[in-house]
């Protein structure tokens, strides 16, 4: 019995990593406008540009005039009586973000009977819990660097933590265009989530190294891998790298000079480097050195992972 | 401990010396020729400064020719002669006599000195270095707690900060936040290119949530095309700043930036989307430094009636309202400064997990799942070790899931770890 719940477990989760695919989830997340922007010529621009994208809508009255929300298709399905010929309807789940549009007008006005501090509360109120971005047209600037409409911005921004979005003209088309990019990043979200979990616990941004790794088939390659290990130390340059292999060629013999040697730091920090342009008159650094050494035991004997080298 | 001494000898020749004298005055009574060449003689002799065995030896001297050398000979065999002991050895225990009292001279100075500086530092002084280390820590350790109105805010900008990375586009934006009347302070930031502080009267200094990065398009597109970007974001993530700000200001018309607009676009919608980041655009240089001033007059009276106090990373409270919040739990300038410093010490299961991933098909989610069962290179050996035979260590990783699908890992990326770690290959 339980195989059968653990089979289809693992259906669900396959049919979940499938749905948030790049280029796969943006079939399963799709646009919410609110039906105010059929009476105005900027949403009719937009919308009839919109028919000729790939992008999934739906046109709704929503609590908030010109506002724009979104949903994403979980694979769950809800009883429904009557609409549908299984009774069955796809579930869509609301996104968190939500963009709201203002005319250009309408930002004047409100700048001028200073309403715009209502504007972050309302969408609380109709959208708890989200993050909100408010879009309207480029301000135009005055001669004298601040104006009474940047330092509004800049009030949204700090004080009601709206995100802000200025438009281009023409002006459908940027909101256009805005909104689709809107749609695919919030289509990505939980994919990115999934992998910045992991690391989001590291203090270093690790996932960059791929260029150098090494292939190893049939037992060749490990060499040039114990060179690519031994380079993860940022103490370890390529002169460093190769004194070290030419003493250890593989990491059994450095493990076992480490646990059958007493004084094995201080051998391998005497250690002398291969320089290879020759005798040089610089006597500094011709050693592994104790810190060198040192954080090579560590590496190879700490079992506290959180051991700082 | 050594020390060098140079020894000169008062009178290296005292006996030739002697003897120049006597005939020089001889010479000079009766008034002969010969006392001139003699002077001479003598000056060369006591200027030299090396003892001389004989006449012959002091040819090599001004003055000295080869009748007065040969006097000199004469005088020194019918010398010996008079001796009960050798003549050089009583030169040379002269010599040594005098070396040694002179060294004994030193090194009675020293131990004198010596004395006289133990004396001083009865009660044993810290060298410089622990005195700074004990005013770091103490530092580190203290509450600060700022009332409202008694503290001041400064808008710090990073001394590397600008696209152009010169002193001319520093001083323009100097200039330009100069114009606009914002107080601010150029600094070495590790993090970021404009913060805020508050600072009270006794130096104190609590950093604002805010960070702001100011990237021009051609900068964003360069930094998106060799990773940097995400790399930012995720240290400016890790400094404990809540509200992240990329400054975006436009390069001339963007057309030539390196990357498609769009590209840059979705960058930045997915860093509002995802990150959570605010995404400011600005035209140019001027318009960018006049909403710093903006934000800068904003924040001022936003923070003019709090009250704030430090607390250290591990404490940030991330649900506190920055608004609304009469009171803030704020980082220390310093401590920010020293926790983002860029080379940050690499714990071992950091640096285990960049040495897995070296591996060609080990993804980052599989070497993940390895470090999640053996956490450093040590524990995973131990296991190897402790296992009962070697087929079960060379299988001992290929039953690990990895991933939300909880796929194993496979045999052969478990023998091939095996045999990485435990066979002498060449």
């Amino acid at each position: 019995m339980s195989n059968k719940v653990d089979k289809l477990h693992k259906q669900a989760l396959r049919e979940q990593q499938k749905r948030i695919k790049p280029g796969e989830c943006m079939k399963y997340v799709r646009m919410v406008i609110d039906a105010g922007f059929l009476g105005i010529p900027v949403g009719q621009e937009m919308l009839n540009q919109l028919n000729s994208k790939d992008v999934k809508y739906e046109i709704r009255s929503l609590p908030v005039s010109y506002s724009i929300i979104w949903e994403r298709n979980v694979g769950q399905q809800t009883i429904t009586l009557g609409t549908s010929p299984t009774g069955l309807n796809e579930a869509w789940k609301r996104e968190n973000q939500v963009v709201q549009w203002l005319s250009e007008n309408d930002f004047q006005k409100a700048v001028k009977n200073q309403s715009l501090v209502c504007l972050g509360p309302r969408l609380h109120a109709s959208f708890p819990g989200c993050q909100y971005t408010v879009a309207l047209p480029k301000l135009r600037h005055s001669k004298h660097g601040s104006s009474a409409s940047q330092d509004a911005l800049i009030e949204m921004q700090l004080l009601q933590e709206l995100h802000v979005e200025q438009l281009n003209r023409p002006e459908s088309q940027d909101l256009l265009a805005f909104l689709q990019r809107y749609t695919k990043a919030i289509a990505e979200a939980p994919y990115k989530k999934q992998r910045n979990e992991t690391l989001g616990t590291f203090k270093k941004y690790l996932a960059n190294d791929k260029k150098q790794c090494v292939r190893v088939e049939h037992g060749n390659g490990y060499g040039r891998l114990w060179q690519q290990h031994l380079n993860r130390l940022p103490q370890v340059t390529l002169e460093v790298a190769e004194s070290i292999i030419a003493q250890y060629p593989c990491p059994k013999k450095l493990l076992d000079h480490f646990s059958n040697d007493p004084t094995a730091v201080q051998s391998l920090a005497d250690l002398k480097i291969k320089r290879c342009n020759g005798p040089q008159p610089l006597h500094t650094e011709r050693r592994i050195g104790n810190v060198l050494s040192n954080k090579l035991y560590t590496l190879y004997n700490a079992k506290d992972p959180n051991t700082l080298i | 401990m050594e020390t060098r001494l140079e020894v000169r000898l008062r009178e290296p020749n005292p006996l030739f010396t002697r003897w120049l004298e006597r005939w020089l005055r001889e010479a000079e009574r009766r008034q002969q020729k010969s006392q001139f060449k003699l002077r001479q003689a003598l000056e060369s002799l006591k200027s030299y400064p090396l003892p001389l065995s004989s006449g012959r030896d002091c040819s090599i001297l001004r003055g000295f020719g080869g009748t007065l050398c040969q006097l000199i000979d004469e005088e020194l065999r019918q010398h010996k002669g008079l001796q009960l002991v050798p003549h050089e050895v009583v030169v040379q225990e002269h010599y040594e006599q005098q070396v040694q009292e002179v060294i004994r001279q030193i090194h009675e100075k020293q131990m004198e000195q010596q004395r006289r500086q133990d004396k001083r530092s009865k009660p044993k002084k810290p060298t410089k270095k622990e005195q700074l280390e004990l005013v770091a820590l103490e530092e580190r350790e203290r509450l600060v707690k700022m009332q409202p109105g008694g503290f001041k805010l400064l808008l710090l900008v990073d001394t590397q900060e600008t696209s152009g990375k010169n002193k001319r586009v520093l001083d323009q934006t100097r200039s330009y936040l100069e114009s606009f009347g914002a107080q601010h302070e150029v600094r070495r930031l590790t993090i970021g290119d404009f913060l805020w502080i508050a600072q009270d009267s006794e130096g104190n200094e609590l950093v604002l949530p805010y960070i702001v990065e100011r990237k021009r398009m051609d900068d964003l597109a360069s930094s998106i095309r060799d990773g940097r970007f995400h790399e930012q974001k995720h240290r400016l993530q890790q400094s404990g700043l809540q509200k992240i700000i990329y400054l975006v200001e436009d390069y001339g018309d963007n057309e030539q930036i390196g990357l498609p607009l769009d590209s840059l676009l979705q960058a930045l919608a997915n860093a509002r989307v995802q990150t959570g980041v605010q995404v400011v655009r600005t035209e140019n240089h001027y318009r960018s430094m006049s909403y710093l001033a903006g934000m800068s007059r904003s924040l001022g009276q936003i923070f003019a009636r709090k009250m704030l106090h430090s607390v250290d990373r591990g404490s940030l409270v991330k649900s506190s309202c920055v608004l609304t919040d009469s009171e803030l739990g704020l980082l220390k300038f310093r401590a920010l400064y020293e926790d983002s410093a860029k080379n940050a010490q690499l714990t071992v299961r950091e640096v285990f997990v960049q040495q897995l991933l070296q591996l060609h098909s080990l993804s980052l989610e599989r070497a993940m799942a390895i470090v999640e069962q053996y956490p450093t290179p040590r524990c995973l050996l131990e296991a190897y070790d402790e296992s009962p035979d070697p087929k079960e260590a060379r299988l001992l990783l290929s039953r690990i899931p990895y991933g939300p699908l909880e796929r194993p890992l496979g045999d052969k990326i478990s023998q091939c770890l095996h045999e990485f770690y435990t066979t002498h290959f060449r």
